[in-house]
């Protein structure tokens, strides 16, 4: 079964749509120079995943492993296919003729988007351990529209802080201020994504994400030139895994559980945390797409990602690391140390999903973003 | 008076089935070229025109307005980020020319005077092995040697040159390293195989007249291998400054270069007529730059 | 001579002493020489698929771009065709403009022709940059 979605063990947040393209008429597409792959093969499920950041790195075996076991329960062979920015996951679709795919992974804040093109199916409830999931993570005001049920969330995870142990102390490292203070100049990465960071650095100035105007954002750029000047580089996800790794940063500004958890077998001195202040959470969703000719297999699949055991290999597959949506996922103990499991209900308290801006605020944004870099 | 007519029929003649001739060969030789001329025209001349009239259009929001109006390159010319972009482009490209010549040269040199000649083409393999490694990988190669725990700065450490690993990588001086290391293979080739066509004999008439080696290399070799400089370095700034990869891998997003603001239009913003105005900019300067050196590139090879 | 040898060979020497370390980040100290990377590589499916479509389009477009080259330098070089300066620049001038623009130009035509874009998209884009080397050294 075509399986549209997210990637099983992404990389960080995708990136965000960049063309907010609604109609048919806009001929462009967004380009993802990213890594794609997609395997079909006749009747096979087909899975659309987003890549997440622009990671070089090919994922190792983790995701397929995921889905190995989906195939070897249920004889349903999932084929996946990455996209890079929901922009680009709506084009892709406009360019696949209706029945391609079967199953969405897609980022929450943009289901709505979705769903108001008529592309994703209506799910029933009862099929999905929803209690099971955090009320903060369930987030109906993102995946019900006009009371029906489009998209049941699937992984989460928060653009924080990922630090080394070893170089920068755990409280330095929750304190916010931290990232752009003079005396860490230089030890400091910045995860290229504009979203979550502008976001925390509003949360740091007590601004709410989902909130933001354009009259916030000189008080932002304020800061991010400041962090901009701190900072060694500004990356995707691999590169600012490899420089913390690699001794060359102290703290990564957006990273999180995803860029540390994977190597913290092998090198126990990376560890990632929320600030104190607040910080912002990615979080995915999986629908099934109204088109698709395999409904039952579609929602099968679903219900194996949302099981405990599924959940807790999603959670942990390859080297990029997320935290599950349903609460009982079967996680071994030092998976969920390294998780920050115990402090979930503090950290799902005091996190925000992604801003999402109206079409003038976010290139307004994306200009800033620009403009600090060149600096 | 028949005879001449004659003689002229038989020229007339003779001429219309020289031209047949001429005609039927150059049908030939131009159904030959064909398919490759095609090709350029449909793959390349198109998509660059279709370049320069999206660089007219502009994109509001999600719509594409079709208008033409060079609305773009006024956004281009106000807006810091693009100007600076086009600055630190043409400083890096600039350095890094200038630096693969200056070592490539005497490398090329070297190989084409002091070694035996049976053994140049082995030597210049050697040289120039790297070259054919992957692009991409050998930029994230050169993070590892550059890296704070890498073989530069443990080197560096180990001479007591310095205390603390210094900060190489995601930098200028980063992408200009990479770039080098790629470009001086390049130029290698280029100067080499001008040099070595320079007739020796113009080297020992040097001598005859009483120049001394440093003479002679300055008044007869150097100008004589002027054009594989020349094709080296402008084959170097093409790619330098139309080059992604090596800046995106090494210079860890500071001071973004033409081409990463130009992809930045692509990726983040799907705003194309942009890029397209981006991309006029940068033919712009690689015509410049043929212009400069013109006179060496266009000698024609015998 | 010396110090330029080591400066081409450095990064391909450090590339290949790392992939045969053992740990998953490539930080001194070497910790090996192990080919469990290599072993990882050829099972990993997605990597192994792509290697695969990078030789089929490199092969298939060295090729094509040979095949017209060759064509086109013996038809200039053999025959006197009016023009054939023209047509040499002309087949020569993709080398003069890099590769990024090459690209942006090909999505552009593409985009507006409504045409998807594939591995034989990939493909005629590096034909485009391979076709003017081929004709160069024939």
């Amino acid at each position: 079964m075509p399986f549209c979605g997210r990637g099983v063990g992404r990389r960080g947040p995708p990136r965000p749509a960049t063309a907010r393209h609604g109609t048919r008429a806009a001929p462009l597409r967004a380009t993802d120079v990213g890594p794609v792959s997609a395997t079909t093969s006749g009747n096979a499920p087909k899975v659309c995943a987003p890549a997440g950041a622009r990671a070089a790195r090919a994922e190792a075996g983790g995701g397929a492993a995921f889905l190995k076991e989906f195939t070897a329960r249920t004889k349903i062979k999932v084929n996946v296919k990455d996209y890079e920015g929901t922009g680009t996951a709506l084009a892709l679709l406009e360019q696949s003729r209706p029945g391609d795919w079967d199953v969405f992974v897609v980022d929450s804040t943009d289901v709505r988007r979705v769903v108001e093109r008529k592309l994703l199916a209506e799910l029933d409830p009862k099929d999905f351990p929803m209690a099971d999931i955090p009320e903060a993570v369930r987030l109906p005001d993102y995946h019900v529209v006009g009371g029906r049920m489009y998209a049941v969330p699937e992984k989460f995870g928060y653009n924080a802080i990922a630090f080394d142990k070893s170089k920068l102390p755990a409280d330095k490292a929750r304190d916010i201020t931290t990232l752009w203070n003079p005396a860490w100049k230089g030890k400091v990465a910045i995860y290229d994504y504009y979203l979550p960071v502008i976001g925390q650095i509003a949360v740091a100035l007590g601004r709410k994400p989902q909130s933001l105007t354009a009259a916030d954002l000189p008080a932002i750029r304020e800061k991010l030139v400041a962090m901009r000047a701190n900072a060694a580089l500004v990356g995707d996800v691999t590169t600012s895994q490899t420089a913390l790794a690699t001794g060359q940063v102290a703290v990564v500004a957006g990273g999180g559980e995803y860029s540390v958890a994977g190597l913290q077998a092998e090198k126990p001195n990376l560890d990632w945390v929320l600030p104190d202040v607040g910080g912002i959470r990615w979080q995915q969703a999986i629908g099934v797409f109204a088109a698709s000719k395999k409904r039952k297999a579609a929602t099968a699949f679903l219900q194996y990602v949302l099981s405990p055991d599924g959940q807790a290999k999603l959670a942990t597959s390859s080297c990029y690391w997320g935290m599950p949506a349903n609460a009982r996922a079967t996680l071994a103990d030092r998976q969920k140390k390294t998780l920050r499991w115990d402090e979930q209900p503090k950290f799902l308290a005091r996190s925000h999903p992604y801003p999402s801006p109206s079409e003038a605020l976010d290139k307004a944004m994306q200009d800033l973003w620009a403009d600090v870099l060149q600096k | 008076m028949s005879a001449s007519r004659a003689a002229a029929v038989d020229g007339i003649a003779a001429w219309s089935a020289e031209q047949r001739g001429a005609r039927r060969d150059a049908g030939r030789g131009l159904a030959l070229a064909a398919p490759a001329a095609l090709w350029t025209i449909a793959f390349f001349l198109l998509p660059a025109g279709t370049i320069v009239l999206w660089s007219l259009f502009r994109l509001e929001g999600p719509e594409l307005l079709t208008e033409p109006s060079l609305d773009n390159y006024r956004r281009f010319l106000e807006t810091d980020s693009f100007r600076l972009s086009v600055w630190h482009s043409l400083e890096v490209t600039l350095l890094v020319t200038a630096l693969s010549v200056l070592l490539a040269y005497p490398l090329a040199w070297v190989i084409a005077s002091r070694i035996a000649p049976a053994r140049q083409r082995l030597w210049l393999m050697l040289a120039v092995l790297p070259f054919w490694t992957s692009y991409v990988v050998r930029s994230y190669a050169w993070l590892l040697v550059l890296a704070p725990a890498g073989v530069v700065n443990r080197t560096l450490l180990a001479l007591g040159m310095i205390d603390e690993p210094l900060a190489l990588s995601f930098s200028l001086g980063a992408t200009v390293t990479g770039f080098v290391h790629f470009f001086v293979m390049l130029c290698t080739l280029t100067i080499y195989a001008s040099l070595v066509r320079i007739d020796p004999r113009l080297r020992l008439a040097a001598a005859d007249l009483g120049a001394s080696a440093r003479q002679t290399f300055v008044r007869v070799t150097l100008p004589l291998s002027m054009p594989g400089v020349a094709a080296g370095a402008f084959l170097t700034f093409v790619i330098c400054i139309g080059d992604y990869v090596t800046p995106q891998i090494l210079g860890g997003n500071t001071r973004l270069l033409l081409p990463q603001v130009i992809l930045l239009q692509i990726n983040r913003r799907a705003d194309l007529p942009m890029a397209a105005a981006l991309s006029v900019v940068l033919l712009v300067l690689v015509t410049a730059a043929y212009l400069a050196l013109a006179r060496w590139l266009t000698a024609r090879r015998s | 001579m010396a110090p330029l040898f080591t400066f081409i060979y450095l990064p391909v020497a450090v590339l290949v002493l790392f992939s045969l370390h053992t740990g998953a980040v490539p930080v001194p100290p070497f910790d090996g020489p192990s080919l469990s990377w290599y072993r990882a590589v050829l099972d990993n499916e997605r990597v192994t698929g792509a290697a695969w479509n990078s030789v089929l389009v490199g092969v298939l477009s060295s090729a094509l771009a040979t095949l017209l080259a060759t064509l086109a330098a013996w038809g200039l070089a053999r025959h006197r065709v009016p023009g054939a300066r023209a047509l040499e620049a002309l087949l020569q001038l993709p080398l003069a403009v890099s590769y990024l623009v090459i690209g942006v130009g090909l999505l552009a035509a593409f985009s507006a022709a409504g045409l998807d874009k594939a591995l034989w998209s990939v493909g005629i884009g590096h034909v485009v940059l391979n076709l003017p080397l081929a004709f160069v050294v024939v």
